[in-house]
């Protein structure tokens, strides 16, 4: 198992730095110069020049490259422009709120798309089954934006049940929390509800059900199981999903999270920002990922030999 | 093929996607004729005024029509998507039949740089690369493009490879077929069903991310439409005048949905084994 | 399973047990601001919501409060100029303490413009305070600043620069100022957490008094819809930027109190006057004549905005000549000088010259509604009088590009001057590569007057000095002025005492007062 495990790593290595070259590559798309880019309109020549040569600007491709990255390997991921405060600094302090929002944005995700997902598949083909798809498909097709500012119109100012924005109470992550999870719970349902139908028609669970057994003792204890493997594999795109959401969801319930951030930093091309909240996310799916496979390892011991 | 499509028309819900898309489609393709007004007239004086019987869906701040503009946003919104689709397709076929047919190094490197571009997340990929180059229609539709070849590249690489070992393919090189001439006889015509579900289901997310892009300003810009840029302008009357946020969202929804409908039913139709159960 | 359930319960009230909120009671004040602080430090202020934070906190020497007639006196009592015009001498106020209890002194004074004017502070207003040469300081309440040149606009400057602390500033640095800062001012700054809110609570040993509140929250709340709902909710006490619409709406719900404040900014129709298409003074005017600024102030602004003239607002009635050529909307007029000019109507309707049609484009940047429902317009209007305009919306970035080369047309923007008229910047011929002259205009006569008003320090000589030059750039149409702005907000009338102050300055929080 701790072979499995290492092996994993070591091959998750070249992928990072995979990452990190084409997030840092992005900069030389800019029609111009990407030191210019980095600085600001307004910045003095002084400014321009010191952040050609702290960071090699001046040099070769592959040596602007590596510079960079051995100070991002140092924790120093540049300063932003517009501020002027460490990036590091900036993404700190945004971080433990977009967790808490996607935290509870999973767990209703889960909520909803499980039960929805297995009752949908039990009962095909059913008015509960249609009911449930309807409400995936529906789910599935509303740009996340939309959905928010309905939510903020009926629930914050016609009922007055929850603030419209901002952090501080429970109340204040209803609205944000459930937009999220509801968009995500949508896809996610419809994979529950697709895996499961496949497993119902293997034969092991056609044996069950010849045996006698009860059709929801089929469902809980052989079908669900064996459904789980599917979408245990498709929660590793659960990360990248989630901060998708956060982007446009954050900005608008003025949530103080790291997609606002990203928002922010996009509009005033504070790139040096963009670049390191990229290049965050995607480490820690590639993270995500590796505990997918490991957890997956668990379930499936067969994973482990290939 | 005859059966595929029977099988898909005999499936409702795609069906009615289909029809829906039809006449999406040609909203787009008529827009000068069915457009009451032209998109581009102002009339200051009736800015965010709501449905009328000259402007069936009401004015924009402008009080520019909002149907015609939604009619000439079709035509934005729908080619993003197939044109973006189109793209990653191409890029996506190449690729991955580089990777399946040469092997080795060049399997290696092509799948690792997939790789790469599956664990980043795409809108964030694709957000930066549109707000560095400047947004445009032409940048955001090629940026998409280029962001999401990756699964078509998958499927195609896999085909190849387990083709590689059956005994027609053997016999066909025995009999001094190109390789290009098994790809296009063998190759293709496998994965065919898989990609076009694929493309289906892609074009609609490429809409939505569309409309997500001009959420934040890189979307299509001015004074070219779609029906994201309508919807993301209308925002900020949502609650003052609702009805330029109302529709370009339903018209969104719908063709997603569409979209997503018929994606399920082609890929129900095309894929005999998940149908014997139904 | 239920072990899960539990630890989830117990995972899931850790998560949420911090808060920050805030006590919504009727001596806490939040103030919705449309994005969050970016800097707090004075030589480093650069945008309108950083310097609203930093008002509160930090105080300058000198300031504009009701009116741009007078400065009133903050930190420095008194003051005076040397008769050469080569030096200024300023008073300090004197048992002014620092939030924390520190002593402020000349020594603070001289720290804050030396930090300001040294290159490695990277201060992008450098700049404009390179005329001090020196600083010097006689005693603890005196200041003596040195300059290369007499400045008329020198109060002006010394009213955009707060005071900051040099024991404080020297010690905490640059990276952790913005939720330590101190200052002399009325409110003190509590915690900061960025993108949710800054806190700051009231300064009981203010010079001026302690403020009628105890803490204000300011709360960045970037969507412009969802801020007017959380106003009309009650949820904040005060929100400005809001859409003519949304204003109205939320007037009417009866529990806020519309606030109007102008601004010193000038939006225009900028043709670039190096451009020969616009060589002709008259085609020039034709343009003024052929736009109708009012229908843009009533139908795109919503009457959010006054008619402009020139690029000093009616609001600045100090430096504001009403006394120029003024271009009411007169298509017939535009097309009689535009004939005169030698322009013939063509086949297609459009106006030729030598063969040439009189076609050009304009810039603007992508994504601003306002900008872009004007330039519509403006299209449709100079079609009206056999002008092509082409819109070229471009994302900001290019724009910028193109605004530094000069690789335009046309262009459309909005400038904010200071409330001194030097705009020696915007106006003279060296400011067209060294500056923001964007509509590369040069006019000898122009650029004498601005150098001479600079020198001069007699208020009387100054204003005659601005007068003409007003004057001289509406008649030539240096550029087509449309309208100054107005900024629409709403207090919510449990609050009172929001003074609006004069256009442009950061709105002074310790004249608010919860209503009783």
């Amino acid at each position: 198992m701790l072979k499995y495990v290492v092996r994993r790593i070591l091959l998750a290595i070249p992928l990072v730095l995979g990452i990190s070259l084409l997030v840092f590559g992005l900069m030389h798309l800019a029609p111009g110069d990407p030191v210019r880019m980095l600085a600001g309109r307004e910045a003095p020549q002084e400014v321009i020049d010191s952040i050609r040569r702290e960071w090699g600007f001046d040099k070769p491709f592959l040596v602007q490259y590596f510079t960079w990255l051995s100070k991002v390997l140092r924790g120093d991921m540049g300063r932003s422009v517009i501020s002027q405060l460490p990036v590091s600094y900036l993404i700190k302090s945004r971080l433990p709120y977009t967790l808490k929002l996607n935290f509870w944005a999973t767990l209703l995700g889960l909520a909803i798309a499980f039960p929805l997902g297995v009752i949908a598949a039990a009962k095909r083909q059913t008015w509960v089954d249609y009911a449930a798809s309807a409400f995936a498909l529906v789910g599935m097709s509303m740009p996340g934006f939309w959905l928010a500012l309905v939510l903020i119109i009926v629930f914050a100012v016609q009922l007055n049940w929850f603030p419209t924005s901002g952090t501080g109470t429970w109340a204040h992550y209803v609205l944000p929390t459930a937009t999220l999870g509801f968009s995500w719970a949508a896809g996610l349902m419809r994979m529950v509800r697709t895996s499961l139908l496949e497993v119902l028609k293997e034969d092991y669970v056609r044996t069950a059900r010849a045996k006698g057994l009860r059709e929801k003792v089929v469902l809980v204890k052989h079908a669900l199981r064996n459904a789980l493997i599917p979408i245990v594999t498709v929660l590793g795109t659960w990360l990248a999903y989630m901060v998708v959401g956060t982007v446009v969801i954050e900005t608008i319930f003025a949530w103080p999270g790291l997609g606002r951030l990203l928002t922010t930093a996009l509009l005033q091309r504070d790139f040096f920002l963009v670049q390191a909240i990229i290049l965050m996310i995607s480490v820690a799916v590639v993270a995500a990922n590796l505990l997918v496979d490991v957890l997956y390892a668990v379930i499936d011991p067969r994973v482990r030999l290939s | 093929m005859p059966s595929v499509l029977q099988r898909l028309f005999q499936h409702k819900l795609a069906t009615v996607g289909a029809i829906v898309l039809l006449l999406l489609v040609f909203a787009a393709l008529f827009a000068p004729w069915l457009a009451p007004n032209n998109p581009e007239d102002v009339h200051p004086e009736a800015s965010l005024r709501g449905p009328s019987r000259q402007f069936p869906l009401g004015q924009d701040p402008s009080g520019r029509c909002i149907l015609s503009r939604m009619l000439y946003g079709a035509r934005a919104s729908l080619s993003v998507g197939f044109l973006a689709g189109v793209i990653s397709l191409g890029v996506g076929i190449i690729m991955g039949s580089l990777a399946g047919y040469f092997g080795g190094w060049v399997d290696l490197l092509i799948m690792r740089v997939a790789e790469v571009f599956m664990t980043i997340p795409q809108f964030l990929l694709v957000i930066a690369a549109v707000a560095i180059v400047g947004p445009s229609f032409t940048s955001v539709l090629v940026i998409i493009g280029l962001s999401s070849w990756t699964g078509y590249a998958r499927v195609l690489r896999g085909e190849i490879l387990s083709i590689k070992q059956k005994p027609f393919v053997e016999a066909a090189r025995a009999y001094g077929s190109s390789s290009w001439r098994i790809l296009l006889r063998h190759v293709l015509p496998n994965c065919l069903s898989p990609l076009i579900v694929m493309v289906t289901l892609n074009v609609a997310s490429v809409i939505l991310l569309e409309s997500s892009l001009s959420f934040l300003g890189f979307g299509i810009q001015e004074p070219q439409a779609s029906w994201g840029s309508i919807l993301s302008q209308g925002r900020a009357y949502f609650q003052s005048a609702p009805h330029v946020a109302t529709f370009p969202g339903i018209a969104i929804m719908l063709a997603v949905l569409a979209f997503n409908l018929l994606g399920d039913g082609l890929r129900d139709a095309l894929d005999p084994k998940l149908v014997e159960g139904e | 399973m239920k072990r899960l359930v539990v630890l989830l319960i117990a995972l899931s009230l850790l998560l949420t047990g911090c808060g920050g909120g805030g006590a919504k009671t009727s001596d806490t004040f939040i103030y919705a601001l449309d994005a969050d602080i970016v800097n707090l430090l004075p030589v480093k202020l650069t945008n309108v919501v950083s310097t609203t934070v930093s008002t509160q906190i930090h105080e300058p020497l000198v300031k504009y409060e009701d009116t741009y007639d007078e400065f009133v006196p903050k930190l420095a009592t008194e003051w005076s100029m040397d008769p050469s015009g080569l030096s200024w001498t300023f008073k300090l106020r004197t048992g002014v303490t620092w939030h924390d209890g520190e002593p402020f002194t000349s020594e603070d004074v001289k720290y804050t413009y030396e930090t300001l004017l040294d290159p490695a502070t990277k201060s992008v207003r450098r700049a404009n305070y390179q005329i001090i040469k020196s600083i010097e300081t006689p005693d603890e309440h005196t200041v003596v600043f040195h300059l290369s040149e007499p400045h008329g606009p020198f109060l002006d400057k010394m009213s955009q620069v707060p005071i900051m602390a040099k024991h404080h500033v020297s010690k905490v640095g640059l990276d952790d100022y913005n939720s330590k800062a101190i200052g002399t001012g009325p409110f003190m700054m509590v915690e900061w957490i960025p993108d949710d809110h800054v806190t700051l609570k009231a300064n009981p040993n203010y010079w001026g008094g302690k403020p009628a509140i105890e803490n204000v929250i300011f709360k960045p709340i970037p969507e412009a819809s969802v801020r007017a709902m959380a106003l009309q909710k009650g949820e904040v006490h005060f929100a400005s930027g809001l859409t003519a619409e949304d204003f109205e709406k939320v007037l009417d719900k009866g529990n806020v109190q519309g606030i109007v404040v102008d601004s010193l900014a000038f939006a225009y129709f900028g043709h670039n006057n190096r451009n020969p298409l616009f060589a002709d003074k008259r085609v020039r005017q034709a343009l003024a004549y052929a736009i109708d600024g009012e229908s843009i102030v009533n139908d795109v602004r919503k009457g959010a905005a006054i008619v402009s003239v020139g690029p000093i607002s009616p609001t600045n009635a100090v430096w504001f000549n009403p006394n120029v050529k003024q271009y009411p909307y007169d298509p017939e007029k535009a097309k009689e000088l535009l004939a005169q000019a030698g322009w013939q109507v063509g086949s297609d309707g459009f106006l030729t010259k030598d063969g040439k049609t009189f076609s050009f484009s304009v810039i603007l940047a992508a994504g601003d509604e306002v900008m872009r429902n004007q330039a519509v317009l403006i299209q449709k209007w100079l079609k009206d009088v056999g002008v092509d305009l082409k819109l070229e919306f471009l994302d900001w970035s290019v724009m910028n590009d193109r605004l530094d080369n000069r690789e335009y047309e046309a262009m459309m923007l909005s400038m904010t001057p200071s409330p001194d008229p030097d705009q020696f910047n915007y106006w003279h011929s060296t400011a067209i590569d060294n500056g923001f002259n964007d509509w590369c205009y040069s006019n000898v006569q122009v650029d004498r007057l601005l150098e001479q008003g600079r020198r001069e320090t007699d208020p009387a000589a100054r204003k005659a000095i601005y007068d003409e030059v007003q004057a001289i750039l509406a008649e030539d149409v240096a550029a087509v002025f449309l309208y100054h702005p107005k900024v629409l907000g709403g207090l919510n009338k449990n609050f009172t005492g929001m003074t609006e102050g004069p256009a442009g300055q950061a709105p002074l929080l310790y004249k608010v007062k919860p209503v009783k």
